[in-house]
């Protein structure tokens, strides 16, 4: 089995629109999901990882899928994710 | 993981940025698979010890049937939002081309006042369309070496529009025609392109480059690896 064939797949990215995210979602079969706040404000940036952070796994979970591909910069809510999957289960 | 800012860039922007892309650094090496825009940021993140696949965008599919061709020089330049646009240089440019009127598309945080310069803003997919397919060529400034690759270079190939953008070991992936070392050799190509033969001949080169990123990121679908089976 490759990657391409895995069912559910769910990009997401910290952006209002991302072409990139798209594509990719669109080639291995899945969706994109973009989700932003307060964007372009650097000094926000603390912040804006922790509420989108949170967001972010609050939308993986109900979506709940097999493989995440996380655009740079959510890599640690996919790291969360996983993790959470890992020894907590599915839902 | 796909890769299209670089952890490195955010290092030398303090503590909290640097914890940041430490974070991410650490996460890239512990992913299932990473995938980044071009070669060079590959080489970068090796250098890290990151593995990773080179997964070019493709360019976007653009109905050009209804295209008319654009006798004056007016040029499309869209913003991606990335912190080293060079407004500053497109207006220069401005400042110097004579007959050139300028669209400039997307989001800026300060308003844009020129004569030869028109902000349209953020637009709906189709009126950017619109504006792009009525556009002689396209206009892409970033400052300094930064590692990006921007996205509407596709679009620019895919709507077969001639283009100019600055040179950096990134860019040079769309050939010599297309690239600008300074603002004054942007200004010279973009007085060129009212040559009509040389114009046709940049129209050709598009089109041939549009096939050459097609296959790119064609390359790149077909290296992703395989996952494993539970």
């Amino acid at each position: 089995m490759t990657i391409k064939d895995i069912p559910r797949v769910v990009g997401i990215a910290w952006a209002e629109h991302s072409n990139r995210l798209d594509a990719i979602s669109q080639a291995l079969g899945g969706r994109a999901e973009k989700i932003s706040w307060l964007s372009g404000k650097k000094y926000l940036a603390p912040m804006r990882y922790f509420v989108l952070g949170i967001r972010s796994l609050w939308r993986l979970g109900r979506l709940s899928p097999d493989v995440v591909v996380a655009q740079n910069p959510p890599s640690s809510v996919l790291y969360l994710h996983t993790f959470t999957q890992r020894f907590i289960g599915k839902n | 993981m796909d890769c299209h800012s670089l952890a490195m860039d955010k290092m030398k922007d303090g503590f909290v940025w640097r914890a940041l892309a430490n974070l991410e650094s650490f996460l890239m090496r512990h992913t299932f698979s990473n995938t980044v825009i071009h070669e060079t940021y590959s080489l970068v993140l090796a250098g890290l010890g990151i593995r990773s696949i080179v997964l070019y965008d493709s360019p976007p599919e653009i109905n050009t049937s209804g295209r008319k061709s654009v006798k004056s020089l007016r040029v499309i330049c869209p913003l991606g939002g990335h912190p080293d646009e060079d407004i500053q240089g497109i207006l220069e440019v401005a400042g110097i081309v004579e007959d050139l009127e300028v669209v400039v598309t997307g989001k800026w945080k300060t308003p844009i006042k020129h004569p030869r310069v028109k902000y349209l803003g953020f637009l709906p997919r189709e009126r950017y369309l619109r504006e792009l397919l009525s556009s002689r060529a396209g206009l892409c400034l970033i400052r300094g070496n930064t590692m990006t690759l921007p996205y509407v270079l596709f679009e620019f190939a895919a709507a077969g529009i001639p283009f100019v953008i600055n040179e950096t070991p990134v860019t040079r992936v769309v050939g010599q025609s297309f690239l600008a070392k300074n603002i004054a050799q942007v200004a010279e190509k973009l007085e060129m392109m009212k040559d009509e033969n040389y114009y046709a001949s940049l129209v050709s080169e598009v089109a041939a480059l549009q096939e050459v990123l097609k296959g790119k990121n064609k390359e790149g679908l077909e290296k992703l690896p395989s996952y494993p089976q539970q």
